[in-house]
C-alpha cells in the first residue's frame, strides 16, 4: 500500500495556482522523495495554465524542474497535479494520463494528485475534507483513484485504516481543516496572485517558479497564532 | 449545381420581405462553390446577410458555442463555431476559440490549421507563430521539427530575439533533428550554430533578468544541446 504524504505548503501552492487562474486548467509538478512504498510531497511546482495539451511549455518547464531538483540533491520529480477548469466530476484526462505517464517514466512511484471542482466548493463550504484525488500507478493497468471509488481521506491519526486500499493520501501535520483556514486567509491577502508559474516565467523572465518565500516565509497570520 | 443556384436566385427574388438567414446562405455557399463573382446579386444578398442577420447570426451563433462549451460538449461546440466560421471566416477570436476546442479533445491537426489561418490574418502576431511551432511540435516527426523551428525563429525575429518561448522552442526542435551535415554548405553551417547561439541568447536572458536561475538552465541548455530530446 502506497502512503502519499503531502506537505501543507505544497497544497496550498497548489490551491493557489487554481485559484489565480480559475476559469482556466491548470498543472504542475510534484516534488518530494520515495521511501520504500511510500511518497512524500514536499513541494508543488506550478506549470501551465493555458492549453496544458501542448508539448514544449511542459517539456521545458519539467525540464528546469528536473534540474533544479538534481542540483538540490534532496528532492525529485515525484508526481503531477492538474485542476481542470471544467466543474463536472473530476476524472484524470485522457491528456492527463499522458503526461502522468511521463513523469512515471522517471519516477516508477509517481503519485497523481487531481483537485476535483465540486469537492473544493464542497472543501470551502466545510462539507467535505479533502478536496483531492490520488491517483497512483497500477502496473500496466493505468491510474488508479485511491482507494477505489472512495475519495482518499485519512487522518494523520489514522483512523480508519483500511488495509484494503491501494493507496492513501495523508496530510503532514493531519490537519486539512487548518489548511482550510490557511487558504482562505491565503485568499483573502490575495497572496495567491503572487503566485507564479513556469508559463508566466516563459512570458517574463523575471517571475520566478520556485516562488521562494511563498508558503515558506509566509506564515500565515491567524488570530491567535504567533508567526 | 448551376440548377440549385438557380432555384434558390427564383427563390430569393419571389421572397417577401427579408429572405430567410439559410436560404441567404446557401446562395452564397453556392455562389463561391461556383466562383462566381461579378454578381450584383451576391453583393446585394450578401448585404442583406450582414445588416440583417449579423447580430442574430453571429450572437445566436457564439452563444451556442459558449453554452455548448460550458456543458462540456466540446464537440457540439466545435460543431457550431465551425458552422459561424464558414460564414464569418474573418474573426480571429473565432478562429482561437475553435483552436483551443480542438487542442482540449488533443486534434492537433485541425488545431493547427486553425493558427495556419490565424497567422494568414495577422502575420505580425509573433504568439500565433509560437503557438502554431508548439502544435507541430507536439504533433512530432522530423518535417514537423524542422517547420516548428522555421516558425518559433520567425516569433524570435519578431519579438527582436525576447521571445523565450521561441528560443525553448528551438534548442528543444534542433534537438529532434537528426542533422546530416556538410560543413562546405552555408545553410548547414547556419543549423549547427543555430542552436549555440540560441543558448547563449537564453544565457544572456537569464544573466540579466533572473541570475538565481542559472544553476538550473545551464546544465538543462547543455543537456538540450549535446543529447537527445529533453524527457527521454
Amino acid at each position: 500500500m502506497v502512503t502519499c504524504v503531502v506537505e501543507p505548503g505544497a497544497i496550498l501552492k497548489i490551491l493557489a495556482h487554481a485559484s489565480k487562474f480559475p476559469s482556466n486548467s491548470v498543472n504542475g509538478a510534484l516534488l518530494g522523495s520515495c521511501d520504500g512504498a511510500n511518497v512524500e510531497v514536499v513541494d508543488a511546482i506550478p506549470l501551465c495554465h493555458t492549453t496544458l495539451s501542448l508539448a514544449p511549455a511542459l517539456e521545458i518547464g519539467l525540464a528546469q524542474v528536473e534540474s533544479y531538483a538534481h542540483i538540490s540533491g534532496s528532492v525529485q520529480v515525484v508526481g503531477y497535479y492538474q485542476s481542470d477548469a471544467r466543474f463536472g466530476p473530476g476524472d484524470l484526462s485522457p491528456l492527463a494520463r499522458k503526461i502522468a505517464d511521463k513523469v512515471a517514466e522517471r519516477q516508477p512511484r509517481a503519485v497523481v494528485l487531481l483537485l476535483d471542482n465540486k469537492r473544493l466548493e464542497l472543501f470551502c463550504k466545510a462539507q467535505a475534507d479533502v478536496p483531492f484525488d490520488l491517483f497512483t500507478k497500477d502496473g500496466s493497468k493505468g491510474w488508479k483513484r485511491a482507494p477505489e471509488g472512495k475519495p482518499s481521506v485519512v487522518a494523520a491519526e489514522a483512523e480508519a485504516a483500511d488495509g484494503a486500499g491501494a493507496a492513501r493520501l495523508q496530510l503532514k501535520g493531519g490537519e486539512w481543516k487548518k489548511l482550510r483556514e490557511e487558504f482562505f486567509m491565503m485568499f483573502k491577502q490575495l497572496r495567491h496572485r503572487t503566485l507564479h508559474d513556469f508559463e508566466e516565467h516563459l512570458d517574463d523572465v523575471a517571475k520566478d517558479w520556485l516562488n521562494r518565500g511563498f508558503s515558506g516565509a509566509g506564515k500565515f497570520t491567524l488570530p491567535g497564532n504567533a508567526i | 449545381m448551376e440548377i440549385e443556384l438557380e432555384e434558390v436566385e427564383r427563390q430569393l427574388r419571389s421572397a417577401k420581405g427579408v429572405p430567410s438567414a439559410d436560404k441567404l446562405i446557401k446562395y452564397l455557399r453556392l455562389v463561391r462553390d461556383l466562383h462566381i463573382r461579378d454578381s450584383p446579386m451576391v453583393a446585394r444578398y450578401g448585404n442583406i446577410l450582414l445588416r440583417h442577420y449579423k447580430s442574430d447570426l453571429s450572437e445566436d451563433e457564439r452563444g451556442r458555442v459558449a453554452l455548448e462549451r460550458t456543458r462540456g460538449n466540446t464537440t457540439a461546440a466545435i460543431d457550431a463555431l465551425r458552422k459561424y466560421l464558414e460564414v464569418f471566416a474573418n474573426d480571429k477570436d473565432a478562429w482561437e476559440e475553435l483552436a483551443e476546442l480542438y487542442l482540449e479533445v488533443l486534434n492537433y491537426r485541425q488545431a493547427a490549421f486553425c493558427y495556419e489561418e490565424l497567422i494568414m490574418h495577422a502575420p505580425s502576431n509573433s504568439s500565433f507563430f509560437v503557438r502554431y511551432a508548439d502544435i507541430l511540435y507536439t504533433l512530432g516527426g522530423t518535417t514537423n521539427y524542422k517547420t516548428a523551428r522555421a516558425y518559433y525563429a520567425k516569433a524570435i525575429e519578431l519579438t527582436a530575439g525576447g521571445s523565450l518561448r521561441g528560443l525553448f522552442g528551438i534548442l528543444a526542435c534542433s534537438a529532434h533533428i537528426p542533422d546530416r551535415v556538410s560543413l562546405q554548405d552555408a545553410r548547414s553551417r547556419a543549423q549547427i550554430e543555430l542552436p549555440e547561439v540560441t543558448a547563449q541568447a537564453l544565457l544572456r536572458i537569464y544573466k540579466q533578468h533572473a541570475p538565481d536561475k542559472l544553476p538550473f538552465v545551464e546544465p538543462m541548455l547543455a543537456k538540450l544541446n549535446g543529447q537527445g530530446g529533453m524527457l527521454e
